[in-house]
């Protein structure tokens, strides 16, 4: 009992430690790199100092930041909000799947850094065509994976719920939703790393704020250490977020076989 | 009404269109299953003995012919019925008792009435102290038992078994083919059961029809003349081993199963081997 105690303790240790000394022994070689090959500042900045300037210009930072996570988040949502119907609607009807998948291609195949001006030109310097291309960078893993939930619903399921005299509402509510869940969530992942990357690209083209503008000047003044530090609030920012679905997962679908993985290993 | 016809299949036959022609699944069948009998098709693999069950719940349509449930056509899903698929086809986000439940939830029948029976039922089935477990904390045969509460939560007066036992162990498969005996003997449904297996076939029924290989027509239609409850002591009773020869027989003839002098695909003693 004691041996097994010790080693999932220890087990536990290393799911925290080793990413974690990753993580420390990447900074302290960054660190000492920098320093020891007295690489010029405006080259690559040492960490200390790029996290020195997150310290000065805090307000600066967060101010952008802010309207940054603004523009992530809202395009995330409406990504979902437009992906689910389209999901729905494709799992539904063969017309359907027929008349959006070539559009939804299409709308994937396209560079979006290149339609991304037009955005702007289109909906002025408003927060909206960041959005837009946020939304167009993320929704497509969650129609996807949604598509592919809804239909891999196994027959002797639809079979059974028809036996129940089950009306079209309560297959979808009752066993083909639940049973697609887990497939949107692993759409939902993809989809909220790429909405960082939307909102940036959404801000370079045209923005007088966040963090995707604060880059472009930084690097036009070879700010380097501010450009870093945009760099990794972001990244600080992506993680949180997809932590954020993660839990939203863990929560809404304990059930799930990846989820409950661990929960088989800990027994 | 009781021990009148149940289930009646007049000249059902089952024609699949392919890209090579029809595929004819399903010869002329016709066979009425009584009020409260217990009746199990064997056939070979791909016989359309899982077809003719899917036509009688109504889930598929005949080509020609048709059938009557307690004297009604079916022309649609059936609702009257409980269905258990070789698979549990449990819903892995509901606990156990919830996944019996959804029956009385779809139909909207009295939830606290649902509970009581589906308490009852898992008592019947050993698994009293499940209620809240996950289907996935469940062993296969676990999980069967519960598609067997869900199947009879409802009390539907037809039970419906598409090879309910096919995917487990032999040993599970023995243990649920005596528990499911018991448990048809206090509900007395109707059951068409579905299987490949001949000893589980004549263990349970009252009938056993035995079908040819593809396209399907009956064969053989065997009564069960052995008091119940009966116990696996049967295997080595006369009686219980005259009917399984009788059904081991006409699987020689049809060349499904062959002697290990005939060679596959050539004409052996009995008549020509199939290759399964």
């Amino acid at each position: 009992m004691k041996g097994k105690g010790d080693e999932s303790w220890v087990a536990r240790l290393g799911g925290i430690g080793w990413p974690l000394t990753m993580i420390l022994g990447a900074a302290a070689l960054w660190e000492i790199l920098v320093r020891g090959l007295s690489i010029p500042k405006w080259l690559l900045p040492a960490l200390s100092a790029v996290l020195l300037r997150i310290g000065q210009d805090a307000a600066y930072i967060g101010f952008h930041a802010g309207y940054t996570l603004y523009v992530i988040v809202s395009g995330f949502l409406a990504a979902i909000a437009v992906g689910v119907p389209i999901a729905l609607m494709i799992a539904s009807w063969r017309f359907a799947e027929k008349a959006f998948y070539p559009l939804l291609v299409f709308s994937q195949t396209v560079p979006k850094i290149a339609i991304a001006p037009l955005f702007a030109i289109w909906l002025g310097m408003s927060s909206l065509p960041h959005i837009l291309i946020t939304l167009l960078i993320s929704f497509f893993p969650i129609v996807i994976d949604t598509v592919a939930g809804l239909k891999s619903l196994p027959l002797e399921m639809v079979h059974l719920s028809q036996s129940m005299g089950a009306t079209r509402w309560q297959m979808f509510s009752k066993i083909r939703l639940p049973f697609a869940l887990p497939f949107l969530f692993a759409g939902l992942k993809v989809a909220i790393t790429l909405a960082v990357v939307g909102a940036i690209v959404g801000e370079w083209v045209g923005s007088e704020k966040g963090l995707g503008y604060v880059l472009l000047l930084a690097n036009g003044q070879l700010d380097t250490a501010l450009a870093f530090a945009v760099i990794l609030i972001l990244s600080a920012m992506g993680m949180g977020l997809f932590f954020v679905v993660w839990l939203l997962e863990k929560l809404f679908i304990s059930w799930h076989v990846s989820e409950r993985v661990k929960e088989i290993e800990g027994l | 009404m009781s021990n009148g016809t149940f289930i009646d299949i007049r000249g059902v036959t089952k024609t699949y269109p392919s890209k090579r022609g029809n595929v004819e699944a399903l010869g002329k069948i016709d066979f009425a299953v009584q009020e409260g009998e217990f009746v199990s098709i064997v056939g070979p693999s791909g016989c359309g003995k899982s077809t003719l069950l899917k036509i009688i719940a109504g889930l598929l349509s005949q080509s020609t012919g048709e059938v009557l449930l307690g004297g009604a056509r079916v022309t649609q899903p059936q609702a009257n019925v409980g269905i258990v698929f070789q698979s549990p086809v449990l819903m892995e986000w509901r606990t156990v008792l919830k996944n019996i439940l959804i029956q009385g939830e779809i139909r909207h029948l009295d939830l606290e009435q649902m509970r009581k029976r589906a308490e009852g039922l898992l008592q019947l089935v050993g698994l009293q102290g499940f209620e809240n477990h996950r289907p996935y904390e469940l062993s296969g045969g676990m999980q069967q038992r519960v598609a067997i509460c869900r199947a009879l939560v409802h009390d539907p007066p037809l039970l419906l078994m598409d090879e309910p036992f096919g995917a487990l162990d032999n040993l599970t498969r023995e243990q649920l083919t005596l528990d499911f005996q018991h448990i048809w003997l206090e509900t007395k449904k109707t059951v068409f059961f579905v299987t490949h297996n001949i000893l589980e076939a004549v263990f349970l029924s009252d009938r056993v029809v035995g079908m040819t290989p593809r396209p399907g027509r009956i064969d053989l239609v065997e009564t069960i003349d052995i008091p119940r409850p009966r116990t696996w002591d049967l295997l080595g009773s006369e009686k219980f081993g005259h009917y399984v020869e009788k059904l081991r027989s006409m699987f020689r003839s049809q060349g499904v199963l062959c002697d290990s002098k005939d060679v596959p695909g050539k004409p052996g003693v009995a008549g020509e081997c199939r290759v399964q």
